[in-house]
């Protein structure tokens, strides 16, 4: 499987992670060996084989509507790396 | 030698007086400080844990089950009021504000936590080298690795800092350094303990597991933490893990995979004393068993498949935004995220993101993701018949020692294939002991993991009782 | 953009609706952050709502009934098992960096919303999932400010099948989905709140093709109005485009409701993989036969139902069938009416004509009138037994009714003097008067001037203080005018 540079900027993107360009070809290396090692599965058989989803035998599990476990506001932004005293703040969104 | 490597002679000694919590701890942190070199420990609970050792020297009345035990916990796990980093940068000057499941079950049994340990980053590891707090050394042999990802709790364990040791294991995080460090390492069935306060890395897959010198210890840790949890809608009930459940006397029916045990990536010592435990165990009039499995060497890809992939979306959320680290004087949004999460997570964080990212992505998603998360079908299916047969299956721990630090870093196929005995207990939800062989005066030792069906837990600490007989 | 006046071809509209509806439980889907509209800012939020590690979600059992109305009311397939998936994007509102929705296994599977013009609108699915927070831009000049309390917010995203024609009918059908989601009491519907909210895809096509063209995404439209305007807006244009012999581009677009018009949003959106796959976090949702068959029991009438109901038992016209089932409380109270007491298309009539605008100008529910439906009726029966008129009985006895609630109406009216009479004598006495009084219109009545008779009606009114039964005066008061 080959990595080109342009599935790699994607790959990039979707995972909003930046490397370096000699990060980058080691990375696009490691990743090949990884898929190459993982094209193993291909001749496995699979056909007809549902995907195992949940380990354990699906149970009905629910919560009752009430309201539980709120943090105070103070709480909630302190751990924040920047906020006011009634939001957390980033630098301003002008497109995405 | 350890001042105490049992619970109960420590518990009948602070029964008699010869010993109080507070002693013991003071004790431990004595230790704590002698073993500083080794880097195991992040944070050291000092005041909580002096206060609760104080209270429980203090209480009158019923005592915990735990009580006066003293346990670290991996630093993956949340602990209201403290820090809680999964070893990464990223999560740098979180606190929590809440206390993860599993270790408020520990607490309620008048257990002391003393401090959080190093692993690998969000337990992605081996070798407990992945750290934004720099490698863990071997306690016995501080040139070598102790293992990962939960290499800070065998380290922590081994250096007799505390009696025992919480961490995770997603794929063999806790057995493989207990492994490394000749110690008995646990892990429950998937959905048996919560994973409500465990900082995810495949949701699938995580299980809290325990690090501890005697396997009554990881029976009775393992118990007191297992049960429903309203927070984690994945748990299941089960059994009392700690109910006896069979006579000694009963012979067993044991299986085990003849590839696994002359596979190419075996240490040979590994391999020669592993195949004497086998004779061993049918000298004792159990019967041992070689059983076809055609999927051994799908366990890795199968389990990189599916942990990449979960892990790339569990560690979405650290983006900077609501807490932990933030990438200074960033102009927007998009660069802010970019930034923070390439200077806050490291290589391994970041090329596992990327496998997993690139397995979810619309064009590969089948090919792979489905694909794995098939074969997983067929591995666990298998498993099932094997487990209708015999009552446990064995196999080796690791394929290999714990190796020097430094070595290995470079190619990470080759060590994410070393899982490769591991990992089958997290891809089919089965619970999993290591225990340590022959022990060697100077050298490491050789282990051996009993797996068993799912949520026979009861079960798998009886066939251990009676294989140690 | 120019616009040409005339068009070379026919062309028909498509279009097919995403409408977001907010679960009206107390707590948020996932957690127990309570989900109260107004509150301060990240005051509504938790570990788990800002995605603190460690976290899972649990579903709010709630939600679960909730849909399963919607389902039974649109007549769709109930998913036994459905399933969560992670919809994986950045956002700064977007705390998990996955959104919880319901991709491959949904709730409620296909389903049909029959419009007033009696068209057919089919629906493909209607899936669970959460909300985001709020991006606050315009507060700070150089940040974004942001607001978790709406994250987690339970949402049943209802998808449609491109079968709407025109903007009438997607108004027709916001308008019947707002009013059946009150109905089943699953959300308040408050479209200015954002309760519902709607994404609009608009494509064209010539009139008797049978594939679609490109479509374009309308998104967070907020009321039925601007749906209707961003449907007016984007048919023009895409129109315009086809017209000039170009492609309609498919995009994602946003409405301006200031000028009407559409305008592209975020244009990396289209490129966007969303990454879907199972969230191994949270069991399937499982919906046994007994809970649909409970539920089935619990249902209340539908509006459409009522309005068969209420056309044919009593005879009422369509448009006020409309207007008596419009709302739940103004249905359920006139159909409490009609259970115990006559008149009913009378007190329709009321009801459509006096009480609910009063209710209205008071901004007080129905059901605090100080007004006995015991009353009403006794007062809808002095009407007919002509023992007072309809225009005294709502002028004057229904604002004497209200401040004197506990003493019956027939009292009121005889006490106010406002009963009117039909005793002859009496009749005749006024009628008499008026006629020595304007012997000279007398005359001309008789000589023809036949509209006279308004005039003499009035006379006797004034002199009766209104309490001359109209009907009863007139008859004698023709026969007394016969020369």
């Amino acid at each position: 499987m080959q990595i080109n540079d342009s599935l790699f900027s994607k790959l990039e993107n979707l995972a909003k992670l930046d490397f370096q360009p000699q990060e980058r070809e080691k990375l696009k290396q490691d990743l090949e060996n990884m898929l190459n090692m993982v094209k193993q599965l291909e001749s496995v058989d699979t056909e007809g084989v549902a995907p195992l989803v949940y380990i354990n035998e699906p149970v009905h599990s629910t919560r009752p509507d009430l309201i539980d476990g709120q943090l105070k506001k103070k709480d909630a932004l302190s751990n924040a790396p920047n906020h006011n005293d009634d939001f957390i703040t980033i630098p301003k969104v002008i497109d995405l | 030698m350890p001042r105490y490597s049992d619970y109960t002679t420590y518990l009948q000694d602070l029964q008699q007086g010869s010993i109080t919590c507070v002693e013991m701890l003071e004790y431990y942190f004595g230790k704590i400080e002698e073993s500083k070199s080794n880097n195991i420990y992040i944070e050291v609970f000092k005041e909580e844990a002096l206060a609760k050792a104080q209270a429980l020297d203090q209480k009158e009345g019923p005592k915990g089950r735990l009580f006066g035990m003293v346990i670290s916990i991996k630093d993956n796990i949340c602990y209201a009021g403290k820090s809680s980093t999964a070893a990464s940068k990223i999560l740098e000057g979180f606190v929590s504000t809440y206390t993860a499941t599993a270790i408020e079950k520990l607490e309620a049994e008048d257990a002391i936590i003393i401090g959080r340990v190093n692993c690998d980053e969000f337990g992605m590891g081996s070798a407990s080298s992945h750290s934004t707090y720099g490698q863990v050394k071997h306690p016995a042999n501080p040139a070598h690795v102790p293992g990962g990802s939960s290499g800070g709790c065998a380290a922590a364990v081994l250096a007799d800092t505390c009696l025992a040791s919480i961490g995770t294991d997603t794929g063999g995080s806790v057995r493989q350094p207990a492994a490394f460090c000749g110690l008995v390492g646990a892990k429950p069935s998937y959905g048996s303990i919560s994973r409500y306060g465990i900082i995810a890395y495949a949701s699938s897959f995580d299980q809290v597991g325990v690090i501890t010198h005697q396997v009554t210890e990881a029976q009775l840790l393992l118990d007191i933490m297992s049960g429903v949890d309203d927070k984690d809608p994945t748990t299941v009930d089960q059994n009392q893990i700690a109910k006896p459940s069979f006579d000694k006397q009963t012979k067993l029916k044991v299986a085990y995979f003849h590839d696994a045990f002359h596979s190419d990536g075996l240490d040979p010592r590994i391999q020669k004393e592993s195949l004497q435990y086998l004779d061993q165990v049918r000298a004792q009039g159990h019967t041992v068993e070689a059983v076809p499995f055609e999927y051994l060497d799908l366990l890795v890809p199968t389990y990189y498949v599916l942990t990449t992939a979960e892990a790339s979306s569990n560690l979405a959320r650290f983006d900077g935004v609501r807490y932990g680290y933030r990438a200074p004087d960033t102009k927007n949004l998009e660069e802010l995220y970019r930034k923070t999460r390439t200077a806050g997570f490291g290589a391994e964080v970041k090329r596992r993101i990327m496998l997993g990212t690139y397995v979810l992505s619309a064009s590969y998603y089948d090919a792979y993701y489905t694909k794995a998360q098939k074969t997983r079908r067929l591995i666990a299916d298998r498993m099932i018949e094997i487990f209708d047969t015999y009552d446990c299956l064995l196999l080796p721990t690791a394929p290999v020692f714990p190796w020097k630090i430094g070595a290995k870093m470079d190619d990470p196929v080759s060590v994410y294939l070393a899982d490769i005995f591991t990992v089958l207990a997290n891809i089919i939800g089965s619970p999993a002991v290591s225990i340590p062989l022959l022990s060697h005066d100077n050298d490491f030792n050789v282990n051996i993991q009993i797996l068993t069906a799912k949520h026979k837990e009861s079960h798998l600490f009886g066939i251990i009782n009676s294989l140690q007989n | 953009m120019d616009l040409p006046k005339m068009k070379k071809k026919a062309y028909q509209t498509v279009i097919g609706l995403e409408v977001h509806i907010q679960l009206n439980t107390k707590s948020k889907i996932f957690c127990g952050d309570s989900t109260f509209f107004g509150a301060e800012p990240n005051t509504l939020v938790s570990a788990i709502s800002l995605a603190h590690p460690g976290t899972l979600p649990k579903i709010n059992e709630e939600v679960i009934p909730k849909a399963v109305k919607l389902g039974l009311a649109l007549n769709s397939k109930i998913n036994p098992s459905s399933t969560f998936d992670r919809k994986s994007y950045f956002y700064a509102d977007l705390p998990k960096g996955y959104q919880i929705t319901q991709d491959k296994n949904p709730i409620l599977i296909g389903g049909q919303l029959t419009l007033e013009d009696g068209s057919q609108i089919n629906i493909h699915h209607v899936h669970l999932e959460e909300d985001a927070g709020k991006s606050i831009h315009h507060l700070a000049p150089h940040k974004t400010l942001l607001d978790y309390n709406r994250a987690g917010t339970p949402l049943l995203e209802l998808v449609t099948e491109p079968d709407f024609r025109s903007g009438e009918q997607v108004e027709q059908f916001l308008y019947s989905l707002r009013q059946l989601i009150r109905y089943i009491d699953i959300s308040d519907g408050n479209m200015e709140q954002g309760s519902m909210r709607c994404d609009v895809n608009i494509s064209v096509r010539l009139l008797g093709d049978q594939h679609y063209n490109n479509r374009c995404e309308v998104k967070n439209v907020n009321s039925m109005k601007f749906a209707k305007q961003a449907i007016t807006f984007e048919v023009q244009r895409q129109i315009a485009i086809m017209e000039a012999g170009e492609t309609v581009a498919q995009n994602t677009l946003n409405f301006n409701p200031e000028t009407g018009e559409t305008s592209p949003l975020r244009s990396k959106e289209n490129a966007t993989d969303y990454r879907y796959f199972p969230d191994p976090d949270l069991p399937p949702v499982l919906v046994s036969h007994e809970f649909i068959d409970k539920l089935k029991k619990e249902m209340p009438k539908l509006p459409w139902v009522l309005a068969q109901n209420i056309k044919e038992m009593y005879g009422i016209s369509k448009e006020d069938t409309r207007l008596l089932i419009a709302e739940k409380e103004i249905a359920n109270y006139f159909l409490d009416y009609t259970k115990q007491y006559p008149h009913v298309k009378a007190f329709a009539n009321l009801l459509i004509n006096k009480l609910i605008p009063f209710c209205k100008v008071k901004k007080m529910p129905l059901s605090e009138l100080a007004l006995s439906k015991a009353n009403l009726s006794e007062m809808l029966q002095m009407v007919a037994d002509n023992t007072i008129s309809m225009s005294a009985a709502t002028q004057k006895l229904l604002p004497l009714m209200i401040l004197n609630p506990d003493t019956s109406p027939v009292e009121l009216a005889a006490k106010q003097g406002i009963t009117q009479s039909s005793n002859k004598d009496e009749l005749s006495t006024w009628i008499e008067e008026v006629i020595a009084e304007y012997p000279d219109k007398v005359k001309a009545y008789q000589n023809g001037k036949k509209g006279l008779i308004g005039f003499f009606m009035g006379e006797i009114m004034k002199r009766s203080k209104g309490k001359a039964n109209p009907k009863e005066t007139s008859a004698l008061l023709s026969k007394k005018l016969e020369p």
